[in-house]
């Protein structure tokens, strides 16, 4: 009897320490089963990307039986394509590398993983290296590649002291994309378009065609934030708030003449009727089916996944309109698939030689991202560079400048634009764009104080 | 020798109280302490603010917004849901050719995740191109903005959530009948009970275990209604179909305002204390045993 109660009261507890185990050591598991998975797939996809270098450039040291852990937020080919740098940078150096795909999740997490000081070894800066990661990132100034990165990369990356804290292997031109196969059956010259007077002219002439002038959604950011510069900001515009902007004294009086003037989009119906509640997918895919002709502050991204989805589909892209005659026309440049190091990793030689590496192979990235060069390496020209230097051809006065909310605005004023978009969209009367100026002025306020302490 | 036993079953529990402490005790402690902070989020450095992120609860127009879309979920779906969870538990009861298939159809939306369920609904209800609108075409009805206004949004959300959720209200509900036993049917019947009056003298009574776990479940679950709404409306049209939840999540990695989406967090663990403990109490009391 005693004999049956001890294996009984045995059993019951093994199981429930079993319990415990499985628990904790589930997510180990599965980081390691992803990771041989990344590594396989990153092996057989490899062979999809386009590489005219020589795979395996700038081997790197023996580092046998050292680790690094790996975050991004690269999806689709541009991952694939990391994924095989990756995979070469292993064989050739014996490292071994944990990649996390955080996906859409990425920004979420990696905020976690801030507050709790515990960061991978190299991660993704997303356009965020100088204004939210640069406290966490090692200086990499000093790097072989530092000098060969292009005026259009330097001018978003670097601090004012010349420090950088990331390599941006592909860069991300924003301006306005445009579907020539709708503005030809229109007629409409879209290289003709300089001011946003010309630019609504063109939008009337296309909605007369029976076509959609504008393909903006307001479940986005980028409806009230991308194009602020050519208002604000830069040369020819009808202000020039920077310094009130960037010292905290801004009061947002002059943003209600933007609002006025996107106010014209919905009262002429140059928008799609349900733009209040469209996700990017939707606007390719009514771009793919030339629907549409414009959509208004977005990256060579988008062009990619237009023709992706329908390769007939003739994309181009303009530079933001400037907002009154003699305006300097502008393209933002943001960071495209960049990494940082950080600053207490313990493998800082390791993660210093696969930034090396990947400097040294980023061709295949960036023809797979379909966004701007910004090393000397990356001989292929993508899509996205063919894309920027139709429109030099056409607007060699073209100016770059950091993407608008990256430069004059604080760490959290996107998701803000996203609200006031929405709160925009809903009600554009004149107590309507009021509350969008108050809420505005109100969280930038805020924001400003607290990137301050 | 009976202390003894006692301090052997208590020690049996051991992991299940340290998983509840890791998991539970000490996250809410944390968010409590990080309420009374202003934070990004991130930063290393917080200020400490007090109550004001409480006070601030008051005067948020979206989080009075978010409050009643909860209770429209938990409420709204915790009625549809037992509803037809129990009509179709009553259905599947009987004996028919297929039950068992009809039973696995019932069943089966609830096997898909809320975000799955969120993206393939937001292909029906899409205003252009969607499925719904296209069909609705063919009749030459022109295309309906379903998702125009948050009363609207709220309304396809709850629908949507109930349907999904509906099976598992059936399984508990076939569960309950199941356990009634037979004879108290049969003694009705030979005293001259209506089966309407037998539903509602003799089954809905003795149900009662059953309808405190769905009702409890399902107000629970509709109150921390989170992943259909990213997918489906992502909160909009101008986070007007927010859920307390998903407010708190936009507050703590959209708008950098981890402070206040502690304080909002704890605001909700409050609310759904309040309303989920005394419902519990009122259904235990309608239990009954012949």
């Amino acid at each position: 009897m005693l004999k049956k109660k001890w294996a009984t009261t045995t059993m019951a507890f093994c199981l429930a320490a079993n319990t415990v185990l499985m628990a904790a050591c589930g997510g180990s598991a599965s980081t390691q089963e992803t990771k041989g998975a990344d590594q396989a797939e990153g092996n057989q996809e490899g062979t999809k990307t386009e590489q005219t270098g020589t795979q395996g450039q700038g081997a790197a040291s023996d580092f046998s039986g050292r680790t690094i852990e790996i975050a991004t937020y690269l999806s689709g080919d541009t991952l694939n394509a990391y994924k095989q740098v990756i995979a070469d940078f292993e064989s050739e150096t014996g490292v071994k590398v944990t990649l996390d795909e955080y996906g859409e999740d990425y920004e979420s997490t990696m905020k976690t993983r801030m507050a709790s000081n515990d960061l991978p070894d190299i991660f993704e800066t997303h356009g965020w290296s100088l204004i939210r990661y640069k406290e966490y990132l090692a200086d990499l100034s000093g790097e072989p590649w530092a000098s060969q990165l292009n005026k259009a990369a330097l001018g978003v990356i670097q601090d004012t002291d010349g420090k950088l804290y990331t390599l941006m292997t592909t860069g991300s031109c924003l301006g306005t994309a445009v579907n020539m196969n709708v503005c030809e059956k229109a007629g409409v010259d879209p290289w003709a378009i300089d001011t946003w007077e010309d630019f609504n002219a063109a939008c009337e002439k296309i909605k007369e065609a029976g076509f959609t002038p504008i393909a903006n959604y307001f479940t986005s950011a980028g409806a009230l934030a991308n194009a602020n510069g050519s208002w604000l900001s830069y040369e020819g515009a009808q202000f020039n708030d920077n310094e009130a902007m960037l010292n905290g004294t801004w009061d947002w009086a002059d943003f209600k003449t933007i609002l006025d003037y996107l106010q014209t989009w919905f009262d002429n119906g140059y928008l799609y009727a349900d733009c209040g509640t469209i996700k990017q997918a939707d606007a390719i895919e009514r771009c793919a089916r030339n629907e549409c002709a414009f959509i208004v502050g977005i990256g060579t991204s988008y062009q990619t996944a237009v023709t992706a989805q329908n390769p007939d589909v003739v994309m181009a892209m303009i530079p933001i309109c400037a907002s009154q005659k003699g305006g300097a026309r502008f393209c933002g440049i943001g960071e495209g698939a960049s990494f940082g190091i950080w600053k207490d990793t313990k493998e800082m030689d390791v993660c210093k030689a696969f930034l090396n590496y990947v400097s040294e192979n980023a061709d295949g990235i960036n023809s797979a991202a379909g966004e701007i060069s910004t090393l000397p390496c990356q001989t292929s020209k993508s899509y996205g560079m063919g894309l920027m230097e139709e429109m030099e051809s056409h607007y060699p006065n073209v100016f770059y400048d950091n993407l608008w909310d990256r430069k004059y605005m604080p760490s959290g004023m996107w998701g803000v634009f996203q609200v006031a978009a929405g709160m925009f969209c809903e009600d554009q009367s004149e107590e309507g764009k009021q509350e969008v100026i108050d809420y505005l002025r109100e969280n930038y306020t805020d924001l400003y104080e607290a990137s301050q302490e | 020798m009976e202390k003894r036993r006692k301090w052997k079953y208590l020690s049996l529990c051991i992991p299940a109280f340290l998983l509840i402490v890791i998991f539970m005790i000490v996250p809410l402690g944390n968010a409590v302490k990080v309420s009374f902070y202003k934070w990004n989020g991130y930063s290393q450095k917080m200020k400490w603010i007090g109550l004001e992120n409480y006070g601030s609860i008051f005067t948020d127009k979206v989080f009075g917004r978010s409050m009643m879309n909860t209770f429209i979920y938990g409420f709204g779906s915790t009625l549809f849901q037992n509803i037809a969870g129990l009509s179709a538990a009553l259905f599947v009861n009987k004996q028919f050719k297929g039950r068992n298939l009809v039973r696995l159809i019932l069943y089966m939306p609830i096997m898909i995740s809320g975000v799955i369920m969120g993206a393939i609904q937001y292909y029906i209800f899409n205003y252009d191109n969607g499925v719904l609108n296209n069909l609705l075409n063919l009749f030459g009805i022109g295309n309906i903005y379903w998702m125009e206004s948050g009363i609207g949004s709220v309304f396809i959300i709850t629908l949507i959530n109930s349907w999904q959720a509906m099976g598992f209200c059936m399984l508990i509900y076939l569960a309950g009948l199941q356990n009634i036993p037979k004879m108290y049917e049969e003694a009705a019947l030979l005293d001259g009970t209506s089966r309407r009056q037998i539903f509602f003298k003799i089954d809905l009574p003795l149900l009662m275990p059953a309808i405190t776990t769905a009702v409890i479940t399902n107000l629970i679950g509709g109150f921390k209604l989170y992943d259909i709404i990213v997918t489906l409306t992502n909160g909009g049209p101008n986070r007007k179909s927010l859920s307390l939840s998903y407010y708190i999540s936009l507050l703590y990695f959209n708008d950098e305002k981890a402070g206040y989406s502690a304080a909002v967090g704890i605001a909700l663990f409050v609310i759904i204390f309040i309303v989920a403990v005394p419902i519990n109490q009122y259904l235990r009391s309608r239990e009954v045993e012949y």
